[in-house]
């Protein structure tokens, strides 16, 4: 390459440039042809290599990004009806579930998870994509036991249904007297009347696919909750799926806590979402600006009474926007009120916590919810208030209630062991997972509220309310938690690449763990449709104000005619019948509380076996003994399953079940 | 963060419509239904009926959200919708005045306008 030397003389018989540097007496003589130039000399390009090959998924990732989830979603969904084929339930013992399981329904949970992270790992996540996957990993996971079971399990489930129908047969008046629960009717009341308005005279299948429902609510306010914290486009995704995956607690039956933490969701979406805010001063900065240059800060109480007395920011919303969100966010706190007798605390404290630091714009709701409690429990549950205080405030034995929340659960055969350990093991590494996320979330956004909020629920260990209370903690906390976990999880990703795949993995061995967590108890908790169907002929035959015991509280006992029977009771260590010890214990316990009629599924055997550890066969040699002392008579047994029976007491009348309508 | 295209924002407001208008239909249907007793027991008129009495309110209220994402819309929806009947409910009982048709179409009467709003006008 050549360049023309532009240099002053050179070329024209004046002395060369050669002649007058410094630094040139060792160059060659000047080549006319080529004379130098000041020009970077060229380097050479290294020889070219061969660009990487891409790979197989490389080249293929515009239509893996397209089909893979989609084939994945409905490949899981075909799986379903042969994992219903393949388990067998008469199998079930203290191990649960994922013991019977066959091998399609795992595979159905691990194509619903590559469903899952294959959309999450696209160049371009669709979100609609994302929900239908979300969707089938519910489906597949916590929906699994609705799936390939015939009927809603948990006995508690069958109860609530029984409360719902005494509120629907006694024109919307809750029975006194019967049960606590029924000093917060709402919920009760509101499917009576769902039932009433449909024409329908039971609700099993509502109660089957109700923890999947209910679970995909759930989902959607994590998902929107950890949009509103987090950001980002996949992060929120990984909080629902860890949510999803940690929760192993079994609130999410058909029960008035359920539907009071869809409400809690939604209040605090919309607290931390568009309602969010600030104190700054207008420039932005957090606080109250310096009063000088180098004045020393005011002391930490001025400092939090100032703040305490500043409002928070107006978020951007338009005001109507901002009526708009306030006066949906006011329904919902009143609403649960009257539904459930620990959520309002929840959603109250955790709002409060948060109008004190500052974080949202609409202390008023606070008020709301404070005067809505007040008012209902002096004017609607007063009862409530005069005799069981100690539900709110406890009855300062914080230690027997976390032995009735902790030790007491920690009973029955190897497997049930296993899998209780297993949940104590699950829910501290939720916490684990949470205060972990705190301290990304703290270096992030310098806040800790966050973790406040998790901690605030855990103001009902001081109440009297048994194990339930140290699971509704756990509940109440555990939205926080997963989304405190994500960040943590998203931090380690960006650490880390190579975390991606193990994560992954992580979330697969997630999924199963909860599967065998929350079926750990199936062989005593699943219900067919003889057992209701039994329990109803009994109903159906029963004169009003004889005594229907059960053997025990699993099965679909008590779902109709509630107030028209009794259910004997109040002696001391005969609450179960298959928790009493040995047959005569149990003889004695019948004689004393005296029953009429006398109900047993296969749940109550298999309880009594894997939890009571009573020998297999129990039941029905004490029914064998009753009915050779006489005093009872089998006026049932399924042809189908021996342990589905029905004793009746010598003499008692029974009811012809074609002339009889439903009582009530 | 990307602004939405405008075909995303039609597309949405599209949606948007057509949530409305099958609310709309639904809680026309469940009246019809209970007003008839039209195959009473039956599992198309009990998800009809829970159908719209747990999303017709509550989509009522969130259609006047603008520019939120779906994830907040639905949300808003159950909540609200939830939030409402159990009012309604807890109403019927603190007053004892039980008519579960009757108040069945108080809720369709209110929300239907707000729905048919939506249809008319997405945000």
């Amino acid at each position: 390459m050549t360049t023309q030397d532009t240099r002053k003389g050179a070329g024209n018989g004046s002395p060369s440039a050669e002649e007058t540097q410094i630094l040139g007496p060792l160059r060659p003589p000047r080549d006319v042809a080529d004379p130098p130039t000041t020009a970077l000399p060229v380097i050479p390009a290294p020889p070219a290599e061969d660009p990487p090959t891409p790979t197989w998924v490389e080249r293929n990732r515009p239509l893996l990004d397209r089909w893979l989830s989609p084939v994945l979603a409905v490949l899981a969904l075909a799986m379903l009806p042969l994992a219903t084929a393949t388990t067998d339930l008469d199998a079930l013992d203290g191990w649960g579930l994922a013991k019977v399981l066959g091998p399609v329904a795992w595979a159905a949970l691990l194509f619903a998870i590559g469903a899952c992270l294959s959309e999450l790992y696209a160049r371009r996540p669709r979100i609609p994509m994302l929900g239908a996957a979300t969707g089938v990993l519910i489906l597949c996971s916590t929906g699994l036991p609705s799936v390939i079971q015939p009927a809603a399990r948990f006995g508690t489930a069958w109860t609530i249904t029984g409360f719902v129908d005494a509120v629907a047969v006694a024109n919307g008046v809750p029975p006194q007297g019967l049960d606590a629960r029924f000093s917060w009717p709402a919920f009760f009341a509101q499917w009576a009347w769902f039932r009433e308005a449909a024409g329908a005279d039971q609700l099993d299948v509502v109660l089957r696919w109700f923890p999947p429902a209910v679970v995909t609510v759930w989902a959607i306010g994590i998902y929107a909750l950890a949009r509103s914290m987090l950001g980002g486009t996949r992060a929120p995704w990984a909080a629902a799926w860890l949510f999803v995956g940690l929760n192993w607690i079994e609130q999410d039956y058909f029960s008035p806590q359920a539907t009071g933490i869809c409400l809690l969701l939604t209040v605090l979406t919309f607290a931390l979402g568009p309602l969010a805010t600030r104190r700054t001063d207008p420039s932005g900065a957090p606080g109250w600006p310096a009063p000088h240059l180098g004045a020393k800060r005011l002391p930490l109480w001025h400092r939090w009474l100032v703040s305490a007395g500043t409002p928070p920011n107006r978020p951007t919303l338009p005001p109507r926007q901002l009526l708009l969100v306030y006066f949906c966010a006011a329904l919902c706190i009143l609403a649960v009120i009257p539904a459930h007798q620990l959520t309002p605390f929840a959603i109250l404290g955790q709002l409060a916590l948060l109008a004190i630091v500052g974080r949202y714009r609409g202390r008023g709701l606070v008020l709301i919810g404070i005067i809505g409690v007040v008012l209902f429990i002096l004017i609607a549950a007063r009862d409530i208030w005069m005799n069981q205080i100690t539900l709110f405030i406890g009855d300062g034995n914080t230690g027997a209630a976390l032995e009735s929340g902790v030790g007491d659960r920690l009973t029955g055969d190897f497997g049930q062991q296993v899998v209780k350990y297993g949940r104590f093991l699950i829910a501290a590494l939720s916490y684990g997972l949470g205060f972990l996320g705190a301290i990304i979330y703290w270096r992030r956004r310098r806040d800790l509220v966050p973790i406040g909020l998790a901690v605030v629920p855990m103001g009902f260990a001081a109440q009297g309310y048994g194990g339930e209370g140290f699971l509704r903690i756990l509940l109440f906390g555990l939205p926080i938690l997963t989304i405190l976990g994500a960040d943590l999880l998203r931090f380690l990703v960006r650490w880390r690449g190579w975390m991606r795949p193990v994560l992954a993995v992580g979330m697969v061995a997630l999924f199963a763990i909860l599967i065998f967590l929350r079926g750990g108890n199936d062989s005593y908790q699943v219900v067919y449709p003889r057992d209701a169907e039994m329990y109803r002929q009994v109903v159906a035959t029963t004169p009003p104000g004889q005594n229907v015991m059960p053997l025990s509280d699993p099965g679909p006992f008590a779902i109709e005619g509630l107030t028209s029977f009794g259910r004997g009771g109040g002696i001391e260590g005969c609450g179960r019948i298959a928790a009493a010890g040995t047959q005569e214990q149990m003889l004695s316990c019948i004689a004393q509380i005296n029953p009429d009629v006398i109900v047993n599924f296969r749940d109550i055997e298999a309880q009594g076996v894997h939890l009571f550890l009573n020998k297999p066969g129990w039941s029905l040699d004490l029914a064998n003994a009753l009915t050779a002392s006489g005093q009872y008579y089998m006026w049932f047994q399924h042809p189908d399953d021996p342990y589905d029976f029905v004793l009746r007491k010598t003499g008692a009348p029974v009811i012809d079940a074609t002339t009889q309508g439903r009582p009530g | 963060m990307s602004m939405p295209t405008a075909a995303e924002l039609t597309r949405a407001r599209t949606a948007r419509r057509g949530v409305a208008v099958m609310l709309v239909l639904a809680g026309v249907t469940a009246c019809l239904l209970a007003l008839f007793d039209v195959a009473g027991g039956s599992g198309l008129r009990l998800a009809v009926t829970i159908g719209f009495l747990l999303l017709g309110p509550g989509w009522a209220a969130a259609g006047f959200l603008r520019r939120a994402p779906a994830a907040h819309m639905w949300l808003l929806t159950l909540g609200v919708g939830i939030a409402t009947t159990l009012l309604a409910a807890q109403i019927m009982v603190s007053a004892t005045w039980w008519h579960p048709d009757l108040m069945l179409y108080i809720v369709t009467g209110l929300s239907v306008p707000f729905l048919l709003r939506h249809a008319v006008v997405a945000q």
